[in-house]
């Protein structure tokens, strides 16, 4: 994918893109969402993470007034939101998690209708599908209809129908699922130049590498609530947990285990197969005192391996469970 | 407006199943009428009666009996005998053996004309038809020498009456054939009205699907549509206008097919293109009310749409005879559920046109189908009011 520009801005001064406040949503007798909070600033890559039904495709819905909800409030560019604010949708763009484009239009036809639903003039709107259609990389098929694509083509197809008008603040629901590693690559780069470009986003995924590499800010959702928000290294930083030691050691006695097992920052130490799994809390220098204690011991060891803690941590630590569960 | 618009019709024209139901069936169909229909009008039509005459010496005798078989003999529409000349008997027997001929006239040995034919119990019922038809001719002859060779004998002056010697050969018929309809009565153009009602049935799926695209709670790209800046009733308003001309394009080309390639006649041509325009409205209401139902997925209702089509089409008699009957017995003793099934009414308004001497029945029909159109279209503005839904 290549470089994303939007076109204009009127209102640089307004900063916060997203408001969320308080929202609740219920279905039936399920509280998908309860007392949401959600603040957004221009220019992030605000990543919502959790696993599945925990509300993200829900609280990006209600976002985007197409379902209804019992309770909050809801500002987008600084004004309230309802499903008659046209200019307020005119500068949005969404990604639906399943695809939405016709079957029977080309790639070209279906990027232009899903444009023309934002802009009318004719000329402005085909340099707009030419260049979204660029920046996806469908050059090669534009007379193609959906049916003859890969699946990782149909998702470009999908982000160019909703990226099309240049909007300010783009959704993004799980737009890599079921998409080979290729593309899913080529998807986070376009992504990323959205926002380099200038555009806010808002990213939903359970895939916490995702949300790693692309989120300026990360949201960590579970049963409709907020469970942590922050940068990634803020998040982690909020958690026990540390890096993930292996060193790789031949002959461990027992006690010299013992002695590794007793030092203050271990939490758990495995030796097996001539390898020491060692999982540390937060703290500096963990490396250096296990193979300091080492070499005390007269044990040689060959290859060393540090892991930090990840986003997998963090929701085990905050939830008791894992996050792919 | 005009995008969505272009893009509807662009979209259901390349929809299989909306090209396959609303324009190949109809059209397939109607041609399977014609060929089974046909048949059935051409049985009707009379063909010469093939029968043998035995050219002998004696036959000779018989001139004016000659004389009249020439007539009846001549080619023209009239034509009523198909004669084969042979010299004997024996040859006339061995074509009526064979079924090559009805019957065989002859002259007997005492001078007597004489007819042949097969036992009743060897011969099909349009045999027989054909058997009195030449026995009825051979009478009619032997009558009118009778009376004539009378005349000669007792009154040989009244053949100089002119008049008396025309109504003496007159073929008088005492019935007369009219038509109470305004086109002739046919048994079969019912079966072509009846396959517009369920054409028109079937071109609901071009609203149903089209709807379904609209709605965000239907289909994703009804959601990807919600998102867009363009105003909800501006994206209807296209896109059920051009559903409409839709389902009005594949009623016509059902119209003009049957009506100039297959040649039936269904009435006058503009309010024949009238009734297709009111048909299809209703039709779009039709599809537009079911696609808008709520919780139901597109192949469902494809499949209630297809249901519906086939049970209404059901009481508008397009299966047979049988079902002719049950659909007339239904409109005898529940007028109402008659009233009320838009394939009947479809079939009621192109039958208006064919049969009625003028269009008070026609409007009345129309009107109906236009008060049908707006309950459909009512009752989908209930499920459609929403801009907001408490499920996706």
């Amino acid at each position: 994918m290549h470089n994303y520009h939007i076109e204009k801005y009127d209102d640089w001064i307004i900063m916060e893109i997203v408001a969320v406040e308080n929202l609740v949503k219920r279905y039936k007798e399920l509280l998908a969402l309860d007392h949401f909070n959600m603040q957004i600033e221009k220019g992030e890559v605000f990543a919502l993470l959790g696993p599945n039904g925990c509300g993200k495709t829900t609280a990006i819905n209600c976002i985007l007034q197409l379902l209804t909800f019992d309770k909050g409030v809801i500002r987008l560019f600084g004004e309230d939101m309802s499903p008659s604010r046209y200019d307020i949708k005119r500068r949005i763009g969404i990604v639906p998690q399943n695809i939405a484009v016709f079957e029977e239009l080309s790639v070209r036809d279906n990027i232009d209708y899903f444009c023309a639903l934002y802009v009318r003039d004719r000329h402005t709107r085909k340099r707009l599908v030419d260049e979204a259609i660029e920046f996806v990389g469908l050059e090669d098929y534009t007379k193609f209809r959906p049916r003859k694509l890969s699946g990782g083509l149909i998702r470009r197809l999908n982000i160019a129908c909703g990226i099309a008008h240049k909007p300010e603040l783009i959704f993004f629901d799980e737009p890599t699922v079921a998409v080979d590693p290729q593309s899913r690559y080529s998807i986070l780069e376009g992504i990323k130049s959205f926002s380099w470009g200038g555009a806010t986003i808002v990213y939903t995924s359970h895939y916490m590498e995702e949300v790693e590499e692309i989120g300026t800010r990360i949201m960590i959702m579970d049963h409709g609530q907020t469970l942590a928000c922050g940068t990634n290294n803020e998040l982690k930083a909020m958690i026990s947990t540390g890096e993930k030691i292996q060193v790789e050691v031949a002959d461990l006695p027992i006690d010299v285990l013992s002695s590794i097992k007793k030092m203050p920052f271990v939490q758990r130490a495995i030796y097996e197969g001539n390898e020491l799994d060692v999982s540390c809390t937060t703290g500096k220098n963990n490396l250096g005192h296990i193979l300091e204690l080492l070499q005390k011991h007269d044990r040689s060891f060959g290859r060393v391996y540090s892991e930090p803690p990840t986003l997998n941590d963090v929701f085990l630590e905050l939830t008791g469970s894992e996050l792919r569960d | 407006m005009w995008n969505t618009f272009k893009c509807t019709l662009l979209t259901t024209l390349r929809e299989k199943s909306v090209v396959f139901w609303t324009i190949a069936f109809p059209l397939l169909l109607g041609t399977l009428f014609f060929a089974m229909f046909s048949n059935i009008d051409e049985a009707n039509d009379f063909d010469p009666i093939p029968v043998a005459i035995v050219e002998n010496d004696a036959l000779h005798d018989k001139q004016s009996f000659i004389e009249v078989i020439k007539a009846v003999s001549e080619t023209g529409e009239n034509r009523l005998l198909e004669p084969v000349y042979v010299k004997t008997s024996d040859e006339a027997t061995l074509l009526l053996k064979n079924s090559e001929v009805v019957g065989f006239y002859s002259v007997g040995e005492n001078s007597e004309l004489r007819l042949t034919v097969s036992s009743e119990s060897d011969v099909s019922g349009s045999n027989i038809i054909y058997q009195t038809i030449l026995r009825n001719l051979l009478n009619t002859y032997l009558h009118k020498q009778a009376t004539v060779e009378t005349l000669v004998e007792q009154n040989p002056s009244a053949l100089s009456d002119g008049a008396l010697l025309e109504s003496l050969f007159e073929q008088k018929s005492y019935t007369d054939e009219i038509s109470l309809t305004a086109n002739k009565a046919s048994g079969t153009v019912r079966y072509f009205y009846a396959l517009l009602g369920f054409s028109s049935i079937m071109s609901a799926l071009i609203g149903m699907i089209t709807v379904v695209r609209t709605q965000a709670n239907l289909s994703p790209i009804g959601a990807r549509r919600a998102m867009g800046s363009v105003s909800r009733i501006r994206v209807l308003s296209a896109t059920l206008s051009a559903a409409w001309l839709m389902s009005f394009a594949s009623l016509l080309i059902a119209y003009c097919y049957l009506h100039f390639i297959l040649g039936i006649n269904l009435g006058d041509y503009l309010f024949c293109i009238l009734a297709i325009l009111v048909a299809s409205l209703m039709t779009t209401g039709l599809g537009v009310f079911i696609g808008s139902i709520p919780k139901i997925g597109e192949g469902s209702k494809s499949g209630i749409l297809t249901g519906l089509s086939c049970f209404l089409s059901l009481f508008a008699g397009l299966y047979g005879e049988p079902v002719m009957a049950l659909a007339d017995a239904v409109a005898r003793n529940a007028p109402v559920a008659q009233l009320l099934n838009p394939a009947r009414q479809v079939t009621e308004l192109f039958y208006s046109l064919y049969y009625y001497d003028d269009y008070e029945r026609f409007f009345v029909v129309a009107l109906t189908l236009l008060a049908i159109s707006c309950a459909f279209f009512i009752g989908a503005t209930v499920f459609m009011r929403r801009q907001r839904y408490a499920n996706l």
